[in-house]
């Protein structure tokens, strides 16, 4: 058992008042004099600029820029504004190329440039989808969107009625669109592209409308689709063939995408690819996490469900399945498997490994082998009673006293439906060697009940009712020693860090608060250095990139949603706390805090 | 009260509204359900309609020039309104249908809230009877080819009984807020 788990059960166990958020971190020790995790040198690019979300393909969000640092920060200043014009929950990142800023916003999932070079960076272009406005009916948590990626004098973003789109960064034209959801099924996209070489993969949401996930990747010349991979059903619809070579026995064998499933069941069985994918040039690899399987009743779909909840490295130019890892078999909490794999080269017992880690929602800190899928280790990050730890494999060990039962209500389930850390992205700084995660501190009462499957309406079978963890703080920021698998500090926050992580050269991590508040913290010390309140709840990505006049410049979206945020974005009831699956229940004060709004800020040094 | 489907093909499976639903085509489903609407005798029905389409009653409290906005209430809306036997079988339906997975307990979700006494298509049970039917462009579906007979009158008793509470707390001197309008994105 960790150190973190028994300071959090000495708190209390299980007593969920609601609480002031806490501001001192609270501090871990790092053993000395050891090697510390690197980015891969594929990721060490020294941009000044910002061309996709994560800066670069091993998802590290980490800025070799040092103008701004610990000392100098306090200055920190805004410089300039812009509304998006779209009141729901942003959760994209401002990307910056050629002194042009490029956003996305929420649905309608408005494309704009603003222009660098010239003073207020007024508006250079913005591109409108217009997606259909009935998608916003089958988005299951807020129609938000996480973000364009720039390669190559195009912009690629997807909308949520399941178009993936390519614009001309220069005129805001758009290039070519190809239709890749069905919004009838439920399908949404919300997701950030990845470009691999001459490939821009996206995949699917739904996975709460019984959607079957899977990924594709598209030519970055016409949107033609080279290859698409499903999460569920028969191997030649998961691309699993001869290049797939598992380490475990249980991901060996034919079709266990189909035999793991009650009959027919893997075709409503989710598995859906909206979170990050990572890329490893060298290996020619991809990495992506598959969500939650559906419906969340687990006892409608006995067996392992493969191949939801986990994570499969693919050969980015024939999207082949190389191996796969799954975090969570037989999901029973929703613990989509989605969140980031960041790729980091460290020594384990004096061997140079290349490996990833992945902060999961079932409250455990991964890590793997990224060459071979093998298991090294997982920490937990949260307080959790809904598993007892893994095995040697690295298979869970549930709690059979949290599993949940038809018609019965357990009750303190933790961590709750959106997990320890759901889609907020971490950050790696290559200087301090730490990962620096945003999330929840959140458990849940689930009532499992059965639900049938009509296309395109709610398959879920679950009432949940959502509540702040121990301590009663609903968020959390943490500074994590990978090797070690242990919290080095952490800061405790009201609601849910429901914002990406930033980590700069300077020092410094980055991120934003519901409430609104855009912060700066010392990297090493976990100390807050800076911190400004912006018009809505922060749920965006911050970046940094230096400017026209060579200043370095941070900018983040402001607008409150998202899942965590729906109860404001969508004017939701706070009398009834299964709202929005379960989460306005933990968030019924949120309208006290934040209204809804949605603007870029950007800062400065003076 | 009686038990839901007590007439069902397939007694192996487990007895709840959703299992009866996987897989099988909306007539199927429109079959299953309006066991529903027939399943107590105890009480006469309401009278047996669909909506007339175009409904009559107006959306909007202005029209232009001479004109007013028609505001009249149809007897079978009330009917059903009225009807507590009814607003418990409009219950059922909202649960198998999965109209709870959209607006759970009334607080919304991926649909808006439907306890309050906020209605973007209006608040009627005529509106809202239509509104099931049609579709809204926002993300409501048409359950036209769901929904079957009065059961879209059920629902939307149901559904209307939703905001009692609302709407009792407006008529104890609260000031009447707008029905019509949520918000511009709604």
């Amino acid at each position: 058992m960790s150190l973190r788990l028994l300071r959090l059960l000495s708190l209390s166990l299980l007593v969920f008042g609601l609480s002031q958020a806490s501001t001192e971190p609270i501090h871990g020790q790092t053993s000395p004099n050891r090697t510390l995790p690197l980015a891969p040198t594929f990721a060490t690019t020294n941009s000044a600029e910002w061309s996709m979300p994560g800066k670069n393909s091993a998802l590290t969000r980490y800025s070799e820029l040092v103008d701004i640092t610990s000392t100098n920060v306090k200055s920190l200043q805004p410089v300039f504004t812009f509304s998006l014009g779209v009141n729901r929950g942003q959760e994209a990142a401002p990307l910056v190329v050629d002194n042009s800023l490029y956003v996305v916003t929420a649905y309608p999932n408005i494309l704009y440039a603003l222009d660098l070079a010239q003073p207020g960076a007024p508006l250079k272009w913005k591109y409108e989808p217009k997606p259909s406005p009935a998608a916003q009916g089958v988005a299951c948590c807020d129609v938000v969107n996480r973000g364009a990626v720039y390669s190559g004098g195009r912009l690629f973003f997807n909308t949520l009625d399941g178009f993936t789109i390519a614009v001309d960064a220069g005129s805001g034209k758009e290039i070519w669109r190809t239709k890749m959801g069905n919004i009838h099924l439920g399908e949404t996209m919300t997701m950030a592209p990845l470009v691999a070489k001459d490939k821009v993969i996206v995949g699917n949401s739904g996975g709460e409308m019984g959607v079957r996930g899977w990924i594709a990747a598209l030519d970055v010349a016409d949107g033609a689709i080279v290859w698409k991979a499903y999460s569920t059903g028969p191997d030649s619809e998961v691309l699993i063939g001869a290049e797939f070579r598992p380490l475990y026995d249980r991901y060996r064998g034919k079709d266990l995408g189909v035999s793991t499933w009650p009959a027919e069941k893997w075709k409503q069985g989710g598995g859906t690819v909206w979170g990050w994918v990572s890329y490893d040039p060298e290996l020619n690899l991809i990495y992506y996490g598959t969500a939650n399987p559906g419906p969340w009743n687990p006892e409608m779909r006995p067996g392992d469900n493969l191949w939801t909840a986990g994570i499969f490295a693919r050969d980015a130019d024939t999207g082949e399945a190389r191996w796969f890892f799954q975090w969570s078999h037989h999901d029973v909490s929703d613990y989509d498997g989605v969140n980031e794999s960041i790729l980091l080269d460290l020594e384990i017992k004096g061997e140079p490994r290349k490996v990833l880690v992945h902060p999961d929602r079932n409250g455990y800190v991964y890590l793997l082998d990224r060459v071979n899928g093998e298991f090294i280790s997982a920490h937990p990050f949260a307080f959790i009673t809904s598993s007892k730890g893994v095995d040697a494999t690295g298979r869970l060990i549930y709690n059979e006293e949290k599993h949940p039962e038809t018609g019965k209500t357990v009750r303190d389930i933790c961590p709750a439906a959106p997990g320890a850390k759901d889609w907020q992205p971490a950050a790696f700084s290559h200087q301090t060697g730490l990962l620096y995660i945003p999330h929840n501190n959140l458990c849940m009462d689930f009532k499992a009940g059965n639900v049938g499957y009509i296309a395109g309406t709610p398959y879920v079978g679950a009432e949940v009712h959502m509540k702040a963890g121990p301590g009663g703080h609903r968020g959390e920021f943490s500074a994590w020693d990978i090797i070690d698998g242990k919290e080095v500090w952490t800061i405790t926050e009201r609601f849910p860090v429901w914002s990406g992580a930033l980590a700069t050269a300077g020092g410094l991590v980055f991120y934003g608060t519901m409430e609104g508040w855009f912060k700066a913290i010392d990297a090493r010390s976990g100390e807050l250095l800076w911190q400004f309140k912006t018009s809505s709840g922060v749920i965006g990505q911050p970046t940094t990139w230096r400017g026209h006049d060579g200043r370095q410049y941070v900018s983040v979206l402001s607008g409150v949603g998202g899942w965590a945020g729906a109860i404001v974005a969508g004017d939701l009831d706070p009398r009834d706390g299964s709202a929005a699956l379960g989460f306005v229940n933990a968030m019924k004060d949120l309208p006290e805090h934040t209204t809804k709004g949605g603007s870029l800020y950007v800062f400065a040094l003076p | 009260m009686c038990s839901l489907f007590p007439k069902r093909a397939k007694p192996s499976q487990p007895d709840a509204v959703g299992d009866l639903l996987p897989g099988i085509k909306p007539l199927r489903v429109v079959v299953l359900v309006g066991l529903i609407a027939g399943c107590d005798d105890t009480t006469s029905p309401p009278p047996d309609s669909a909506p007339t389409e175009p409904l009559t009653i107006s959306l909007v409290e202005i029209a232009p020039g001479p004109a007013e906005p028609v505001h009249e209430k149809s007897e079978i809306g009330r009917a059903y309104a009225n009807d507590p036997e009814q607003i418990v079988v409009g219950r059922h339906i909202y649960m198998a249908f999965n109209c709870v997975g959209c607006h759970f307990n009334g607080g919304g979700g991926m649909g808006p809230p439907l306890m309050d006494n906020q209605w973007i298509y209006g608040g009627s049970v005529e509106n809202i009877a239509a509104s099931i039917l049609q579709g809204r462009p926002n993300g409501m579906p048409s359950f036209r080819a769901i929904v079957a007979g009065n059961q879209v009158w059920q629902l939307a008793a149901y559904v209307k009984s939703l905001s009692a509470e609302a709407d009792a707390a407006d008529q104890e001197g609260s000031p009447e807020p707008s029905k019509f309008e949520r918000s511009p994105t709604e």
